[in-house]
């Protein structure tokens, strides 16, 4: 595998989207290649820092509420 | 899709409120981070959140697959945040609301009151680099790495190949990754 190939590679492993047939190969490379080592580090770290920021959000419960008065004004006009 | 949920919409269909409940009280934290995440503030989360679910209710009689009910909520959720976008971009874009996270705690653990200054600044920055991208982007981006959704539901969803969802996301991380440099360098050479 070719180093612009496993940079290409690394967002589907990351999302666990990789093929099986492509995982060795890529494993591989990232054994062996110092380079793409510190490319898959920044990855990695960029995914764990979003992944840590970027939280569900819990609607206000007000949304609810909202959403019967909305049907009920439809329904009223029916 | 289990059967419990299919029951429920199918009663929601014929105008029954408590099993739409149901229906919302699963998939409104869903339906509002990815609104949140895309427009980037709570008041316009909470505006396409109730207009989908509106229209959902409205319109789940019209429901031809049952099973593809969830990629049929979220492009109606994607149109009504296409639509705010629409109306609201020539208005000056707001700041970005911190909103309630499902375990905002979870950092807590951060004492230090310079380490909490350095964690709300790494939040802020990364809200404003997700805000930063494209729609197109970001919707690929929320949905794969906040939601979870593999790439075959997310082409689904948005109507696109597996292909094109495979490089908007990769897209997506670069530029991300670009904006983020000074947090992701740390410790590289420790390896």
């Amino acid at each position: 595998m070719k180093c612009k190939d496993f940079k290409n590679l690394i967002s589907e492993f990351l999302d666990g989207e990789m093929e099986i047939f492509i995982r060795d190969e890529f494993l591989n490379h990232l054994i062996l290649c110092k380079k793409c080592q510190g490319e898959f580090y920044i990855y990695l770290r960029e995914n764990m820092l979003l992944k840590t920021f970027l939280k569900d959000v819990e609607p206000p419960k007000n949304v609810w509420n909202s959403i019967l008065n909305l049907i009920s004004r439809e329904e009223s006009k029916i | 899709m289990d059967k419990s949920l299919e029951k429920k919409i199918k009663k929601a269909a014929r105008g029954d409120l408590r099993a739409f409940q149901e229906i919302y009280d699963r998939f409104k934290r869903k339906v509002f981070t990815f609104s949140y995440h895309l427009l980037g503030s709570v008041e316009a989360a909470e505006e396409v959140t109730q207009d989908t679910f509106l229209s959902v209710y409205k319109n789940l009689k019209n429901l031809k697959s049952i099973e593809k009910f969830e990629p049929w909520l979220f492009k109606i959720a994607r149109n009504f945040v296409y639509q705010y976008n629409r109306k609201n971009s020539s208005r000056k874009e707001d700041s970005i609301d911190s909103g309630s996270t499902k375990d905002g705690n979870n950092l807590d653990f951060i004492e230090n009151p310079e380490d909490k200054l350095m964690k709300s600044e790494i939040s802020e920055e990364v809200k404003k680099a997700i805000k930063s991208l494209d729609l197109k982007y970001r919707e690929v981006f929320t949905l794969a790495v906040v939601e979870g959704y593999s790439y075959k539901e997310i082409a689904e969803m948005l109507g696109k190949s597996i292909q094109s969802v495979k490089t908007d996301i990769h897209r997506a991380r670069l530029k991300l990754r670009k904006i983020l440099e000074k947090y992701l360098d740390e410790g590289k050479d420790e390896m």
